[in-house]
């Protein structure tokens, strides 16, 4: 369902810039030959829930730098590394990023997808009974957002959606219910994986060069 | 040129994303659970019947209780039935043959009818002519608590005789509010059965026969038979059997002797129930109507125990499903039944069964072998050592007549105890290991 969404944002994105396709085609930026370099360090918050009921949704923190080329007008690819602080989780995301200036002259809108691995660490006090271990998992990030540009500084801010896998392992003693069935036991532990997908409404500030 | 345009393109994409997304902002979890569970493996009672008989010899695999009547030798395959020998010769023990009961654990002998458990009913044969015992009788369903949870008889399938171990992965998804806990064991939903106590594989037997019409049972034993009447415990109740016509026995209305209720030893007019939490006294006057006299409180543990003139003899061992660490005989004065006091506990490595002959205690301690001594003053055992025989696990022992019938974890020992000075093995009947 999430996928049929993406694809519904980006049709709707391109309608919308085909309708202002003027704009696009009368754009006076200056033409650059050859890929640019670029970074951008950014920070966010990231608004969702894990235990909704309980906490309703909740803002944390995201922080992440991208750096890449420029190539041509519109295309830009890079590298990013990030932090993520979920509420009983935090993660490393390493990703790469493809961002599509979509209209604007000298200050853009552009869509931007993010994706990548993340490694995560679950919170030592909510591993709960059991833990074993933990691990990361796929990071998808798409979002849109609008560029400032003052010489080769920029500022941009977005929105966007992301989605971040993480697993966390668990093993318990194989329990008999009753004191005397204790010969019923077996020496292989009971194991649990349980994977969380966080998904989370991302809000952010990025500043760059270039 | 001006940027408003954009801005306003970025308002109705944001307003896109916020609309799409931020009410999906919830997280998912997904549990896999991997655990092995128990599922049950059902006989017919018409099977289960079927399979009652005398069968050909068959090698000592898994030792249950052990029970000696008139020279004969009888020995509980856990779960499957009687190996029976001819004692007449401790030093030369003879296979007599394979008796088959399914799902048996216990046995009690009067004159020529064996009682013995076979899952919920308790089987009557006639052994008058061993090589064609046959079944004379059945009382069914007599054993409830072995149907403890209400689940391991089954109209259609018949009743639970074993347990087959089985892989299972599920996957569940939940919304994270609550994480789906797995648990392994027993599958609840499949079912759940007890066998009639693993505590058969300890089994300690002594020495007292309450009357000469019934064989030795022992002090780990289940079944005991006083006056024309079997006793058996199922759980913490306490079946009460009239066998005054031993072919045709009549069940009466069983007795609660408390939840921890392990062993049966018969003692003159009182019968001992063993606990896990204490030894209860019961006297037995009303054969129907047991009442109890006093109890004697120790800590959890297991206990088997043994009686002899004013003293009680109880070991405590840790492991299995005691679950404490405490090990040691401990010897009660009984002479006031109504106050049974502690007089003196002797610390040892891993006590199991026990047994008592005219003053000369028998203690199977576990690795540490089979321990005899003097208990002729019950202040002082421990200084009054006759044999130490530690390079054997011992478990169980009936000493009789001068014969110590000793259960090991490797096989059956006989020792002559006619001479204490020189107390000699006579054989042993090996247990084949798979």
């Amino acid at each position: 369902m999430k996928r049929l969404y993406a694809l519904l944002l980006v049709i709707a994105v391109v309608q919308l810039g085909l309708a202002e396709g003027g704009q696009v085609a009368n754009d006076s930026s200056v033409r650059r030959k050859g890929p640019r370099y670029f970074f951008g360090i950014g920070m966010g918050a990231m608004i969702g829930c894990e235990q909704c009921s309980a906490t309703g949704k909740t803002a944390s923190f995201s922080a992440s730098t991208i750096h890449g080329l420029r190539l041509g007008r519109r295309l830009s690819l890079g590298a990013g590394l990030g932090f993520d602080a979920y509420e009983n989780w935090k993660a490393m995301p390493l990703f790469g990023s493809a961002s599509w200036d979509l209209f604007g002259n000298k200050n853009k809108v552009f869509v931007q997808l993010n994706y990548g691995y993340a490694d995560a660490w679950i919170n030592k006090s909510n591993r709960g009974y059991g833990f074993k271990n933990d691990r990361g998992g796929k990071l998808i990030n798409p979002s849109v957002g609008y560029r400032i540009s003052n010489g080769d500084l920029w500022v941009s801010f977005s929105a966007g959606y992301k989605r971040q896998q993480a697993f966390s392992n668990y093993e318990y003693p194989s329990y008999a219910m009753c004191p005397n069935c204790y010969f019923f036991n077996s020496n292989e532990p009971d194991k649990k994986e349980v994977r969380i997908d966080m998904n989370r409404f991302v809000l952010g500030m990025t500043i760059g060069w270039r | 040129m001006k940027p408003h345009i954009s801005l306003r393109t970025f308002s109705v994409f944001l307003a896109l994303i916020c609309s799409l997304s931020f009410d999906r902002c919830s997280d998912k979890c997904q549990v896999k659970s991997k655990y092995v569970y128990y599922s049950p493996v059902y006989m017919t009672t018409a099977e289960i019947k079927a399979a009652v008989g005398m069968k050909g010899t068959r090698d000592v695999k898994n030792l249950g209780k052990i029970y000696t009547k008139d020279g004969i030798l009888f020995v509980n395959e856990v779960g499957e039935g009687i190996h029976i020998f001819d004692n007449h010769d401790p030093a030369q023990p003879k296979s007599m043959g394979f008796l088959t009961i399914p799902g048996n654990y216990d046995l009690a002998i009067q004159g020529n009818t064996l009682y013995a458990d076979s899952y919920i009913d308790l089987v009557v044969l006639d052994i008058s002519a061993i090589p064609t015992i046959k079944e004379v009788g059945r009382v069914e369903g007599l054993f409830g608590v072995y149907n403890n949870y209400g689940f391991n008889v089954d109209a259609q399938k018949g009743i639970v005789t074993s347990w087959k171990m089985e892989d299972n992965i599920s996957v569940m998804q939940s919304d994270c509010e609550a994480q789906i806990q797995s648990w392994g064991g027993i599958l609840y939903d499949k079912g759940i059965a007890m066998p009639q106590m693993s505590y058969s594989t300890t089994a300690s037997t002594t020495a007292i026969a309450p009357n000469n019409a019934t064989g030795t049972g022992g002090s780990m034993a289940r079944f005991a038979i006083m006056d024309h009447y079997l006793y058996g415990l199922d759980g913490g109740n306490l079946n009460v059997i009239d066998i005054t016509n031993e072919t045709k026995p009549v069940a009466k209305t069983p007795i609660n002797v408390g939840w921890d209720a392990e062993t049966l030893f018969p003692h003159e007019k009182n019968l001992f129930v063993g606990g896990r939490a204490g030894m209860y006294i019961f006297d037995m006057t009303t054969p129907e109507q047991p009442t109890l006299v006093s109890q004697y409180d120790h800590i959890q543990s297991c206990d088997p125990v043994v009686v002899e003139g004013d003293y009680a003899y109880v070991t405590l061992y840790s492991g299995g499903i005691c679950h404490v660490e405490t090990n040691q005989l401990e010897v009660i004065n009984i002479k006031d039944l109504k106050s049974p006091t502690l007089v003196k506990v002797y610390p040892m490595s891993n006590p199991h069964g026990l047994g008592i002959d005219h003053g000369t205690l028998f203690i199977c301690d576990g690795d540490d072998g089979l321990k005899i001594f003097d208990a002729s003053d019950p202040l002082t055992i421990s200084q009054h050592s006759i044999a130490h025989y530690n390079n054997i696990n011992a478990l169980d022992i009936i000493p009789l007549d001068h014969v110590a019938m000793m259960i090991g974890s490797d096989g059956i020992y006989q020792y002559d105890y006619t001479d204490l000075n020189k107390v000699k093995l006579l054989s042993k009947i090996a247990i084949v290991k798979e």
